[in-house]
């Protein structure tokens, strides 16, 4: 299988009035065609400001270095112009909150067909029929009448499924959704993930769904990135992290989540403390503070990243203890069955 | 649209006719009569004079009989010009003060929309700074102190332009007066415009419509300026009114025969009919402008759209 | 495992699309403090506030700081122009009298009137937009629609009118302008106090039986604080300005007292043959009117902080 998009050494820096603050540190991933990948952590560990850079979407104090190869071309080096052909064509993007990010003031007819024009070549006529076309698609009802609509006449789960019609429009080869469904009713939720997931097969396009949620890499994701104060902690397959996640914020993230088949006798976990702030990252290892197997050593270093083998790597002082347990657990739990 | 317009002319008669009012019994309970300088008529002949202006009525009465005749679009004759009304007077002054208010409006739209998008565009950087600068000494220099100074240069040092008058109220003498008008209301609306166009710049349609890898200036075109001229359409009103009110000195300073130059001469004059018939005829103005622009305001948003 | 979010994740998600405008969040440092620490960076705000400072200790000490009194005639010394040797800094007016100690004493009135009048106007709308915004539903209505009509009247020509009828006594100007200018005031407290009777503290006041009155004025007025001192600083150079332009059309304070509206329309009478009677006065009203403006710009970005 191809690549089709290669991150390396990724960084990203925002200029304030208080320094400079680092969003994401020396990332790296590579992501094949027609897979797709999940990037996990809590708000401010970074996850969007990488996609944000690659798509040339950083606010105006943001700053980039490294490379991120999309179809041979390095998105990060690209004048406006040249970018201008990849987004929206073979890279498209949705974004977290449906009901902002629709242009109120346009009909979504406008909004549809503009990009084909822009990118296709297309006349209205023809643009328009494709826009009705690709509405249907995504579920949306009477879509040769809503079409003619305003983005305020929809719901929220609705303009979700416009914006996935629009990035969809010119069969981009790489769809990055940025938490899609975290503003949507929870029922809502689940048809705009099996969306996703019936588009992505059928158009055979690969996915990048950035999430704080575990549950929504579950059902949609081959590969896993787990970030964490700006930096990748864990990488691995959706597997390998669900049942044998090595990085303790990644078993922590786990833990936290309420289980259907799991002992109900017990109260959820929360991972103690607050999401580290970027401006005054702690010494050592960022999630050291919390961290209940943190060591002096985790306080001095930062820990690297450690590779097992390709895709799948973790960045923890006590990776070996942890894996010890890991398996006598899974020892345990075998004896015990 | 039509029955929201109805509905909003209906809505302004009671306004006007607080307004017609309030200027009414000011003007009555004012010390000092309208004939003051002609005391040493003889009292029949005073009490004829106040006769024939209805004057001897209670003041109820002349408040009616005043309302009454409005409807009519009668105004009443003026004190000081006996042989013109007060509606003679004002469509005298008119098209002067109409051209350089329109005009003044117009060219104050156009720049201080341009000036203020660019300098959004170039939000923190030189130009944006240079035209905020620009912008800040338009509001902080006030047009009766411009006005001279304009005159100054142009008219006197240079001679490219009359100093004064009207003319036959050529361009030339419409430029000073005109641009004197606008200068401040450019730099209010400049940085209106600033404003809102930064914040819709940073909103999250926007970044929507850099993402499908529209051009820079589609993006700007098509998607951000309609909701970032919101703010600066529902100024206009308030444009209008400080327009009106700027008039006055700029007709006075220019010696522009418009209806800013007659209501302080009016005013001065004690001349009631007149006063009161300037007030009730830019409140009039003022209102119709806010009407016009709540229905372009509606046509740019089409959440207030009534019934498509 | 299941799709649910909770709604702290939410908030997080919130959060962290906020942080991707601006990376900024600044702990453990009180709004006030935050605000004085952006202010003190506002090179214009700062540099604003010590010209101020120091044109208010001129105004002060005017009558020390010149040998000169303010209304003596030189004969001597008609309309000279500036000269040091006799103690003329800013050179004499068309009487004779000193330019110097003329503008410090216009600076007084000037000064005097945008703090008296803004005052009023901040005493008439804080109490007006609390009452409306804490007693909501038909009341507030009631009240805002009122505002409402008040502010499509020409105001600026009933002052006039009023200034006419009433003589030009000093304190109907301070009244008469603050009476025009709380308008705005009003309706920014409304809104503020809306916003903050919901909060907890406001319904155990009210619960605890604390009456209406001293809960606006306790536990509101000074909640919302900071954007009535933003609007307060940017209404003083309104009020200024509508002061000069009243005194410009000869409707402002008498002689022998002086305003800078006065001076500026003397020294645009004969401001070809001497520059200096307006450029001083003129000079004076704009630096005021530019560093009120730049406190105020300064102010709202200190106090809120989203548009930088």
């Amino acid at each position: 299988m191809s690549i089709i998009l290669d991150v390396q050494n990724l960084n990203t820096r925002f200029d304030t009035p208080e320094g400079e603050v680092s969003a994401a540190n020396n990332i790296n991933f590579t992501l094949k065609k027609g897979q797709s990948l999940g990037v996990v952590g809590e708000s401010g560990s970074g996850k969007t400001q990488i996609f944000m850079a690659i798509m040339g979407l950083l606010a105006k104090n943001g700053r980039t270095s490294g490379q991120a190869i999309f179809k041979g071309q390095n998105l990060l080096e690209l004048p406006v112009a040249e970018l201008n052909k990849v987004r929206g064509v073979s890279l498209s993007m949705i974004f977290q909150d449906p009901m902002t990010s629709l242009n109120p003031y346009l009909k979504v007819s406008r909004q549809m067909t503009e990009v084909l024009i822009e990118h296709r070549s297309m006349g209205k006529k023809e643009a328009l029929e494709r826009s009705i076309r690709m509405l249907e698609l995504v579920g949306i009802p009477e879509a040769r009448k809503r079409v003619h609509m305003y983005p305020h006449e929809f719901s929220g789960g609705m303009r979700q499924r416009v914006m996935i019609a629009i990035a969809l429009l010119c069969e981009p080869d790489l769809l990055i959704a940025d938490e899609p469904t975290t503003a949507l009713d929870v029922t809502i939720q689940a048809q705009i993930l099996d969306l996703l997931h019936n588009l992505k097969e059928e158009m055979g396009m690969s996915i990048v769904m950035i999430t704080h949620d575990l549950g929504v890499i579950a059902g949609m994701c081959d590969q896993v990135i787990v970030m964490y104060g700006g930096r990748v902690v864990e990488t691995g397959t959706v597997h390998e992290i669900f049942n044998d996640a090595r990085h303790p914020y990644t078993q922590g993230l786990l833990q936290s989540m309420p289980r259907i088949d799991g002992d109900h006798s017990e109260d959820l976990y929360a991972i103690p403390g607050q999401p580290p702030n970027l401006q005054a990252l702690p010494s050592g290892c960022a999630f050291q503070p919390r961290c209940q197997l943190a060591s002096d050593q985790c306080r001095r270093e930062q820990p690297g990243s450690i590779t097992f083998v390709s895709e799948r790597s973790v960045a923890c002082h006590r990776v070996t203890e942890i894996i010890e347990l890991n398996q006598e657990e899974t020892v345990n739990r075998e004896v015990a069955l | 649209m039509f029955t929201y317009i109805t509905k909003r002319l209906l809505a302004a008669i009671p306004t006007l006719l607080i307004i017609i009012t309030i200027a009414f019994f000011m003007m009555r309970i004012a010390p000092g009569g309208p004939f003051d300088a002609e005391r040493q008529l003889p009292p029949e002949i005073e009490a004829n004079i106040l006769k024939a202006y209805d004057l001897d009525k209670p003041l109820y009465q002349q408040y009616f009989i005043y309302v009454g005749n409005l409807l009519r679009f009668d105004f009443g004759p003026s004190y000081k010009f006996r042989d013109f009304s007060v509606t003679e007077l004002i469509l005298t002054g008119l098209p002067a003060s109409m051209q350089i208010g329109g005009m003044a409006i117009l060219i104050a739209a156009l720049i201080g929309i341009s000036l203020g998008t660019l300098a959004a565009l170039y939000q923190n950087q030189k130009t944006d700074y240079a035209i905020m600068g620009v912008a800040m000494t338009g509001i902080a220099i006030p047009n009766f102190v411009v006005a001279p100074i304009l005159s100054l240069i142009f008219g006197v040092y240079l001679s490219w332009l009359p100093v004064a008058g009207w003319g036959d109220g050529s361009a030339r003498n419409l430029v000073l007066p005109v641009i004197s008008l606008a200068l401040p209301q450019i730099a209010y609306i400049a940085r209106l415009t600033r404003g809102s166009m930064v914040e819709v710049l940073h909103s999250n349609y926007i970044r929507t419509a850099r993402a499908k890898g529209l051009r820079e200036r589609l993006v700007v075109i098509r998607h951000a300026i309609k909701g970032a001229l919101l703010p600066v359409v529902s100024y206009l009103g308030p444009a209008a009114a400080a327009v009106t009110t700027g008039s006055v000195v700029i007709e006075s300073i220019y010696d522009i025969p418009g209806v800013g130059r007659y209501f302080v001469n009016a005013a001065l004059n004690r001349d009631y009919p007149l006063v009161m018939g300037v007030v009730i005829f830019y409140a009039t103005l003022i209102i119709i402008m806010n009407l016009i622009v709540d229905v372009i305001y509606s046509f740019l948003d089409p959440k207030l759209r009534v019934n498509g | 495992m299941s799709l649910l979010a909770k709604p702290n994740d939410r908030m997080a998600a919130v959060l962290d699309q906020q942080q991707n405008v601006d990376m900024e969040e600044v702990a453990g440092r009180s709004l006030w403090q935050d605000a004085r620490i952006r202010l003190m960076r506002n090179k214009a705000a700062v540099v604003s506030m010590v010209i101020l400072a120091m044109i208010t200790m001129m105004a002060i000490f005017a009558p020390w700081l010149s040998s000169h009194p303010f209304d003596e005639v030189y004969w001597d010394f008609i309309q000279v122009a500036p000269n040091v040797a006799e103690g003329f800094w800013f050179g004499t007016d068309e009487n004779g009298r000193d330019l110097f100690v003329r503008t410090l004493y216009g600076a007084r009135v000037s000064l005097m009137v945008g703090l008296v009048a803004t005052t009023v106007s901040l005493i008439i709308g804080v109490t007006y937009g609390a009452f409306a915004g804490y007693m909501g539903g038909r009341v507030d209505n009631l009240m805002m629609r009122f505002v409402d009509i008040l502010y499509s009247l020409p105001f600026m020509f009933f002052v006039i009118i009023l200034m006419v009828i009433f003589g030009r006594h000093i304190f109907l100007i301070f009244v008469a302008l603050g009476a025009v200018e709380w308008l705005t005031m009003a309706r920014i407290v409304r809104g503020q106090t809306m916003a903050i009777k919901k909060k907890e503290f406001i319904e155990a006041a009210h619960a605890s039986g604390v009456s209406t009155a001293r809960i606006i004025f306790r536990h509101i007025v000074p909640n919302i604080l900071g954007p009535v001192i933003v609007y307060m600083t940017l209404t003083i150079p309104q009020v200024i300005l509508t002061e000069s332009f009243l005194s410009f059309l000869g409707l402002g304070v008498q002689e022998p007292l002086t305003s800078w509206g006065v001076l500026i329309s003397e020294g645009a009478k004969v401001m070809e043959s001497a520059p200096w009677m307006l450029a001083f006065p003129a000079t004076f009203l704009a630096v005021t009117l530019f560093c009120f403006n730049f406190i105020g710009d300064g102010l709202r970005d200190a106090l809120d902080p989203k548009d930088r």
